[in-house]
């Protein structure tokens, strides 16, 4: 196909353009912003229309088309012409816009030619994809060659990636290795069976999960079903017992049937034999009233008539003995009176506290007195050694033991300042000769000088010196007298520090002898002492002085001593007169007296009777109480046995008679008819026990029930004897086994209830489990997905290098080698790798070691050669080139220019630039020009 | 006649699984409790009604699923129904056979189970009505059983109550247990036929002007196609005909709303075309079920957790659907002389071999291997064109 021209009426900015094209090169020049882009997307449109291509069913506008409305209200769209490969020259008319979108393609001669094409359902007709067998999409990768594609590519490894993906995908950016890549991070996103931490796997592991529990609800559903006829089972087995033991207990009924006739006969015979009792008794008669149960009351009251006269005698005999016993302690207690707790105004504990006090603080007192003396005696000899003491000694306020070390101390010290005085002494001495030799010498000096100055003026003014100046004469002389007068004054000034150095000589002399005198006068005391104890040393003087001074704080210890033992005594003293003041009181509240020597005996007969004192009181009183009690005795048995002969006198009234005896006659008499009595009542006990508290007729109903129910039974059961053992065993077995039985029936009852405890609703889980296996299922749809979608990219990929391979070779071959002669072969690898044969030496050459301009010339060999593959062949597919060559230098473009010249002889290439350098290359290659105002 | 009145219900399905409708376990407890909740309703109005009986036409529960606690709910409603009777003809899913609670559970006495496969009446002199009815003793009955009905005495007024197919309209992918056509309804002095089985509540044609016939439907919808509310009928049998009511008891509802996301880029277009649905099928009780379609832009991202968050309150529970296009032509791409052109080529002649084998009888893996076949094509072309591959 080539485009050889047409008009835009509104584009963007581009509007009543004339387009004109030549079948081969184009250069389209405009500068930056000059429309060349508009142009590009006005010439695809033209060609693949307005709306996406990936949406033919919808009518959904590309999103260039906002953004190229024409800019000055022109019509929006354009004419295209072009001529077919068979030839035909087309005509394609085109608006654009929202409400736009018409196409007209028409032949060279105004023919219709739409219904040619075929129409998609958005309504565009397919008419370039028809002619180049390219999608949009695809002529936009392969047809257009952008300045971004060239600009990167730095080496020959970039320009095989970018062929390999041309090739394999028709876009250079969009690499297989890329794509399998992308398969390879979802695929492990899904994860795999190994990969626990993956949804496919957790997925799966929980289906799994779900489907057991599902399995064990399942398996609880067949148990419970076994349960259920377990049950069941059971509650049959149970009616069965029940009707078995209806039956025994039927049996039974029948034997108490029978029991309960004989039992009516006995209870009427019982009847029978109380009434003939009953009869008996009558006969017999009764004689009136007779208290005949007042038989033993009458021997008991007589019995104990005789016991109270017995015990009221001895009651009585017993309370004049402890009358006159109370007698005797009255005269008693009144004899001891004064020894009375409350008389003597202390108990007996008191007195003895008090005595034994006293004692004590007495013996204490005594104690002290005697340690008094004994002290005394050894102060007095102590005073006697001190005061043979020599007469120094004696001073006692003198520490001798200090005396003697100051004494010691001083002496070094005056020592050291002697010894420093004298040393002071020497060095004034020194000083003051050397200040002398000074004085001497300036003084010298000082009238040698006035001596030279006197002479030399005398000698001026005796003229020896005439050539000299008079006035040099006199300056010299002038000089001669200042130092003269220097000297004099140095000499005045050491003269005073002579003056200086005797005052201080002499003061060094008399602090000698102060030192010295100071010193005679401490060691005089000590050396008078030494002398009147006779000690040789002063160690054996400070020895003596010490034990005086020991003695004497012993001397001191023992008066302090005295002092505190006699203020002891009269504490004690003290004390003790008081505890004896409390005794003496109570003794003579007692009637007694006392002094000291006696305390002892009348303090101990004082406690004597204050001791029989009480024990009187309390004997007194008991007595007291017995004679209270034994007078009640008598009062009260004296009452009871006038209640007991009252009794007695009632009963025998009673029974008519005035004696015990009359009455134990009459009752004998009526003692037979309380025999008959008896009978009659046991043998109403009898029927009683028998009757079990229900009455003859009761028990003919009963037997008349038992009938009825017999009547009922179909078939009579020939019933055992009543309480059979046997039959009650079988009984009592049925009705064992039968709450076994039931016990295990109301088990299986609960356990069918449970049955399902513990175990979620099977709809639960299904519900779980399907949405889990719609999962594990999305998701190994999704894992086969990719692993489909890996595979068949690999192997399609690797099909289509060995396919396309050789294809490429063959295309890139002509172009390049037409180009450049110096190599006779080019080679390309199913990966896209290219060799080349250098002709000269035969050698095949990596393309990477190729110059860069014939890598740039390989490129493009490999692009068009592409798409004469990709594109149909029998329509060479027009290529744009938009700004290939931004980055090229002159070399560079010379051979690109030479690539391009030599492929527009193949198909139609429409560059644009804003490079004008361009426009000579475009020149020299026979290139129409079409220039963009800006 | 003293007018009779009575509640018609069937497949009240206690018990039942929603995984068919793809709910999850969360939603059908609440679903089952619904259930348990219309059947309680059905019952009250009952008493309150003061109905003379309540027919049940099959399918009360499911024999796989029902648990001694379904058991005990169901006798202490009938017991606290009593005196008012309950006649039961067991369906396909609560047969009456062993290990049925119908056979091994003592059941209260105003309760009567048609236990026969064969039509069995019970009289009620005092209403002048006679039930006849019959029980599955398996659980797929395929004889024609009202072939089996005779003509019923005219003495009393007829009520027949099964659960069987009306043959003349089966719905889609539902077995026929128990068929029969209405014809054989007619002549038999039957006045109300209740049927159970065909979860729609319907009247059937019969030619016999006489008698009336209907299906129950679902008290409560447990599957897509059962959408809408489900309930129970309330019938009056008197001199003047019978009047039938159908009445409403269900609790969550199941509705379907397709969403066309044609141009769509992101969610909240999404969220916005289903908020127009507001008060129709989305209601805050509902149970959607949201089928996107059409072609959206690439950029739209189905989070679907994300969109059931922006849309929580709205209603109960959201089952998305994705039958969204991809915005690939396939054809065209299998047009390029490229590896993509190839590759979608190849993947496109696998898929139509897979139906080709899939329409002739192929196996159940057929679907299965369609759809990774599918996935395979639109990752793939994701994966070459450049695009992230984001997995369905």
């Amino acid at each position: 196909m080539i485009l050889l021209g047409g008009k835009v009426y509104g584009f963007g900015k581009l509007a009543g353009l004339v387009l004109e094209f030549s079948p081969g090169f184009n250069l389209v020049f405009a500068p930056n912003e000059g429309g060349k882009s508009t142009l590009q997307h006005f010439l695809l449109g033209m060609l693949y229309g307005q709306w996406r291509p990936d949406l033919k069913q919808q009518r959904r506008l590309q999103p260039w088309v906002e953004r190229y409305k024409p800019w000055n209200g022109a019509e929006y769209g354009g004419l295209l012409r072009c001529r077919l490969g068979d030839g035909q020259v087309v005509e394609l008319n085109r608006t654009f816009g929202k409400e736009g979108g018409r196409l007209d393609i028409r032949a060279a001669t105004g023919g219709d030619m739409s219904e040619r094409y075929e129409r998609q359902r958005n309504g565009e007709l397919l008419f370039a994809e028809t002619h180049l067998g390219l999608p949009p999409g695809l002529f936009e990768s392969l047809g257009v060659i952008r300045e971004s594609a060239v600009a990167d590519i730095g080496d020959y490894e970039a320009i095989r990636d970018r062929i390999a993906n041309l090739a394999q995908s028709g876009n250079e950016d969009l690499s297989v290795k890329q794509a399998l890549g992308r398969l390879e991070a979802a695929l492990e996103g899904v994860g795999s069976e190994r990969a626990p931490t993956k949804p496919y796997k957790q997925a799966q592991d929980l289906a799994a999960a779900l489907k057991a529990e599902l399995q064990e609800a399942r398996d609880a559903r067949m148990r419970h079903v076994g349960w259920v006829e377990d049950r069941n089972r059971l509650a049959d087995e149970v009616a069965d017992l029940e009707r078995r033991l209806a039956g025994a207990r039927l049996a039974q009924l029948a034997a108490r049937r029978r029991e309960t006739e004989v039992r009516i006969r006995t209870l009427e015979e019982l009847e029978r034999e109380i009434a003939g009792l009953r009869e008996e008794r009558a006969q017999a008669g009764d004689g009136g009233e007779f208290p005949a149960d007042s038989f033993e009351k009458i021997s008991q009251i007589e019995g104990a008539l005789q016991n109270l006269d017995k015990y009221l005698g001895e009651a009585r005999e017993d309370k004049a003995k402890v009358a006159a016993e109370l007698g005797r302690l009255e005269e008693e207690r009144l004899r001891l009176a004064s020894y009375d707790a409350s008389t003597v105004a202390a108990n007996e504990e008191e007195i003895t506290g008090w005595f034994v006090s006293w004692l004590n603080l007495t013996i204490r007192r005594d104690g002290a007195q005697k340690n008094q003396a004994d002290l005394r005696a050894t102060a007095d000899g102590i005073a006697a050694d001190l005061d043979a003491l020599p007469e120094i000694l004696r001073a006692p306020d003198v520490d001798w033991q200090r005396l003697g070390r100051e004494a010691s101390k001083e002496e070094q010290q005056l020592l050291w300042q002697s010894r420093a005085a004298r040393d002071d002494v020497a060095q004034a001495q020194a000083g003051l000769a050397a200040v002398r030799r000074g004085m001497l010498w300036w003084r010298m000096l000082g009238i040698v000088l006035a001596a030279v100055a006197v002479a030399a003026v005398a000698l001026k003014l005796g003229r020896f010196f005439e050539q000299v100046p008079m006035p040099y004469v006199l300056g010299a002389a002038a000089a001669a007298a200042a130092l003269a007068l220097a000297c004099l004054f140095a000499s005045f000034r050491w003269a005073a520090a002579v003056a200086e150095a005797k005052r201080t000589l002499l003061e060094f002399d008399l602090n000698m002898k102060d030192v010295q005198e100071l010193k005679d006068r401490k060691t005089s005391q000590l050396d008078i002492a030494m002398a009147q104890t006779g000690c040789k040393d002063m160690d054996e003087l400070m020895a003596f002085v010490e034990d005086c001074a020991a003695r004497r704080r012993h001397l001191e210890d023992i008066e302090a001593r005295l002092g505190e033992e006699g203020l002891a005594a009269a504490q004690l003293q003290e004390q003790a007169d008081e505890y004896y003041q409390k005794l003496s009181a109570a003794l003579s509240r007692a009637g007694l007296t006392c002094v000291p020597a006696n305390l002892q005996f009348q303090v101990d007969a004082l406690r004597t009777n204050m001791r029989l004192s009480r024990e009187v009181a309390a004997r007194h009183a008991d007595c007291t109480a017995r004679l209270d009690e034994l007078d009640g005795r008598v009062v009260a048995m004296a009452k009871e046995r006038e209640a007991k002969q009252a009794q007695m006198d009632a009963l025998l009234e009673g029974a008519h008679v005035s004696t015990p005896e009359e009455f134990r006659a009459e009752g004998r008499k009526r003692g037979r008819a309380a025999g008959l009595a008896e009978k009659e009542e046991s043998r109403a006990r009898e029927f009683a026990r028998l009757s079990e508290g229900r009455t003859l007729g009761g028990w003919r109903e009963r037997l008349a029930e038992m009938d009825r129910q017999l009547e009922s039974l179909a078939d009579p059961v020939e019933g055992p004897p009543a309480d059979d053992p046997a039959t009650e065993r079988e009984e009592r077995a049925l009705a064992e086994e039968l709450s076994v039985r039931r016990e295990e029936h109301v088990r299986a009852v609960e356990r069918v209830r449970q049955a399902f405890a513990g175990h979620r609703p099977v709809a639960d889980i299904e519900e779980d489990l399907a949405l889990a296996e719609r999962d594990f299922a999305r998701l190994d749809a999704d894992r086969q997905a990719l692993g489909v979608a890996l595979e068949t990219i690999r192997e399609l990929a690797l099909g289509r290098q060995t396919e396309l391979a050789p294809q490429l070779n063959a295309a890139v071959s002509q172009r390049f080698l037409r180009l450049c002669q110096q190599y006779d072969e080019v080679r390309v690898a199913p990966d896209f790798g290219v060799t080349v044969r250098e002709a000269a030496t035969g050698k095949m050459r990596p393309a990477a070691h190729l110059s860069r301009g014939a890598q740039d010339q390989l490129y493009f060999a490999m692009r068009f050669g592409i798409l004469d593959l990709v594109s149909k062949s029998s329509e060479p597919c027009p290529c744009l080139l938009d700004e290939p060559f931004a980055a090229y230098d002159r070399f560079r473009l010379g051979e690109a220019f030479k690539m391009l010249g030599d492929e527009a002889e193949r198909r139609q290439l429409v560059v644009f630039t804003c490079r004008e350098e361009l426009l000579e290359l475009a020149d020299r290659n026979d290139a129409r020009v079409l220039r963009l105002a800006k | 006649m003293k007018p009779v009145r009575f509640i018609h219900t069937a497949d009240i399905h206690l018990e039942t699984g929603f995984s068919g409708a793809g709910l999850p376990s969360r939603l059908g407890g609440r679903k089952r409790e619904a259930v348990r909740a219309a059947f309680r309703d059905i019952l009250d109005a009952a008493r309150r009604e003061k109905a003379d009986f309540v027919l049940v036409a099959g399918d009360l529960f499911e024999l796989g699923r029902v648990t001694p606690d379904t058991v005990e709910f169901l006798k202490q409603q009938f017991a606290s129904l009593a005196p008012v009777r309950v006649f039961v003809a067991p369906g396909n899913h609560d047969p009456f056979i062993k290990g049925s609670p119908y056979k091994d559970d003592p059941w209260p006495g105003n309760v009567h189970v048609f236990g026969k496969e064969e039509f069995q009446s019970v009289e009620l002199p005092e209403a002048g009505v006679r039930v006849t009815g019959f029980g599955y003793a398996r659980p797929f009955f395929d004889g024609r059983l009202f072939q089996k009905l005779p003509a019923l005495p005219d003495d009393l007024c007829n009520i027949v109550v099964a659960h069987a197919s009306d043959m003349g309209r089966v719905p889609e992918g539902k077995s026929a247990q128990g068929p029969f056509e209405v014809g054989e309804l007619a002549g038999k002095n039957i006045r109300y036929c209740a049927l159970g089985h065909y979860h729609r509540q319907r009247r059937l044609q019969v030619p016999d002007a006489g008698v009336e016939a209907w299906y129950a439907g679902v008290p409560e919808g447990s599957g897509w196609d059962e959408e809408g509310p489900g309930g129970y009928l309330f019938c009056e049998v008197g001199d003047g005909g019978v009047r039938v009511q159908g009445r409403v008891c269900s609790r969550f509802d199941l509705h379907s709303v397709e969403i066309g996301c044609d141009g769509f880029s992101t969610r909240e277009q999404v969220v916005e075309a289903l908020l127009r649905h507001r008060g129709a099928e989305l209601q805050p009780n509902h149970i959607l079920r949201v089928r996107l379609t059409g072609t959206p832009e690439a950029s739209l991202d189905l989070a679907f957790a994300e969109l059931d968050e922006r849309l929580a309150g709205e209603c109960l529970y959201i089952r998305w659907e994705d039958r969204l296009l991809p915005a690939l032509d396939f054809e065209a791409i299998a047009g390029e002389k490229t590896l993509r052109g190839e590759f979608a080529r190849f993947l496109g002649e696998c898929i139509a071999d897979c139906d080709a084998s899939g329409g002739g009888g192929g196996t159940a893996e057929s679907p299965f291997r369609r759809e990774v076949l599918e996935r395979a094509r639109r990752y793939g072309l994701d994966a070459l064109s450049g695009r992230e591959v984001r997995l369905r």
